[in-house]
């Protein structure tokens, strides 16, 4: 049932999983990590964020580590998730799929500037 | 202020959701007011909280949770039947007194009497309409809560950390209408030593189990009770589980019209009480049908029961201002 939830992947979970494919993160360095990685075009709520990590979870493209890093003494109540290898393989599947959107696009000349 | 402002925005969502991510979604609202510096981020940062929670609010409330590791045969309730069931024991008897209680006060305050003693005359009904807002959680959690376990003997219900077992000899009746099934039974006594059970044993040890029709495998453990009992009697119930709620915000319409009908006053409050004490009368006088005794031909002493629905009666809040508000409007001064 999950994986019905997942298909077409949404775009929130598409970039939390691919900013968990770097390293494992908690809920605040993820939706960081997603500002940046959209240019600030993508800001994930709490509700969204938490919303979007529970469905991953219940799919199994991510888990809660058990083992929290504690960076600096003052992180123990943080929750950090990793991307399981099934998020792996969904996550690269979803860009491959990006990618042949990417060189349609470009073969169409409908890409301008720093893109082509 | 803000951090107050988003903990009581967060009960807008399902209590599970609330209890997995409630504390780390405060702890990333938390992170983010501290990372937003000036009028105009601030101002972006609460768009984007509000947009969040149109958003994230609804989807989280139509979630289908996945299933929830539980024993074999044994069974929850699915997120869509437990909205309907709040619904029908929550949201809608609190929309129903809210919106009575609302209506009142805006007639009493439209109307010619004194409104500083009608307004604390509705006071008890406004604490009330809080309290059945109130409730809409905990009846969700409540159904939550639910598992029930159907094994080879009989039925084990756990909720809200109680449990409750029924073994398939000592089922009387199952009644079943659209909300679902009901299995009602003596704890202890068979169908054959039913008779010979003192009412008093019986009330303490009458078991009832509730199985709504959002039930998963509701047509299995159906079938299986239907091998058990060989008969399931069927009824139709109504929208509202119960209809104090419902009684208590019609019990207002005349007590608004009592704000103006000065000439009537004393003939619509005279026949106001009279009806108010016909109906409690017959509602105390009435026959136990709900549990099913009756049915079996157990004697059930009428003054037990009668005193019990009185003294339960006068112990809801509801029912004492249904009865003493328009007594209290006929004695108030203008």
């Amino acid at each position: 049932m999950p994986k019905r939830k997942l298909d077409p992947l949404p775009s929130a979970a598409f970039h939390i999983l691919l900013a968990l494919a770097g390293e494992d993160l908690h809920g605040y360095a993820i939706m960081r990590q997603v500002e940046q990685q959209t240019g600030g075009r993508m800001r994930l709520g709490p509700g969204t964020l938490y919303g979007s990590l529970k469905t991953l979870l219940e799919a199994k493209l991510i888990q809660e580590l058990e083992d929290r890093p504690d960076v600096d003494g003052t992180e123990e109540r943080r929750r950090y998730y990793h991307l399981t290898s099934a998020g792996l393989k969904i996550v690269r599947s979803e860009a491959e799929g990006l990618a042949d959107t990417l060189r349609v696009a470009r073969a169409k000349r409908v890409l301008r500037g720093a893109h082509v | 202020m803000s951090e107050k402002i988003y903990v009581w925005l967060l009960k807008l969502y399902p209590s599970r959701f609330r209890r997995d991510y409630g504390s780390s979604a405060i702890q990333l609202f938390r992170d983010r007011l501290k990372a937003e510096r000036g009028i105009f981020q601030l101002c972006q940062f609460w768009f984007d909280v509000i947009s969040d929670l149109a958003i994230s609010v609804p989807r989280e409330h139509l979630r289908r949770s996945a299933a929830e590791p539980s024993m074999p045969g044994s069974f929850r309730i699915s997120e869509e039947a437990v909205s309907a069931m709040t619904k029908r024991e929550a949201v809608i008897p609190a929309f129903v007194v809210g919106s009575a209680v609302v209506l009142g006060l805006t007639i009493a305050w439209l109307g010619d009497s004194n409104h500083v003693l009608l307004f604390v005359a509705y006071v008890p009904l406004v604490i009330l309409a809080m309290g059945q807002f109130r409730s809409i959680g905990k009846v969700e959690k409540h159904w939550h809560s639910y598992q029930l376990t159907l094994g080879a003997n009989g039925l084990h219900l756990m909720q809200d950390g109680r449990e409750c077992s029924l073994l398939r000899s000592e089922i009387l009746k199952v009644h079943e209408d659209q909300h679902g099934l009901s299995a009602i039974g003596i704890r202890g006594y068979s169908q054959s030593e039913v008779l010979s059970v003192e009412y008093r044993q019986a009330r303490d040890r009458l078991v009832s189990i509730p199985m709504p029709a959002g039930l998963t495998s509701y047509e299995q453990i159906r079938e299986q009770i239907l091998q058990w009992t060989g008969r399931i009697s069927q009824r139709r119930s109504l929208w509202l589980k119960e209809l104090k709620p419902l009684a208590c915000a019609v019990s207002l319409a005349p007590a608004m019209l009592l704000v103006r009908s000065v000439p009537w006053l004393a003939i619509v409050a005279v026949i106001y009480c009279g009806t108010v004490l016909l109906a409690i009368a017959l509602h105390v006088a009435r026959p136990p049908r709900d549990s099913g005794l009756a049915q079996q031909g157990l004697n059930v002493p009428p003054p037990a029961y009668m005193w019990r629905r009185l003294k339960r009666l006068f112990r809801y809040p509801p029912m004492l201002v249904l009865f003493f508000l328009p007594i209290a409007r006929v004695v108030l001064p203008r």
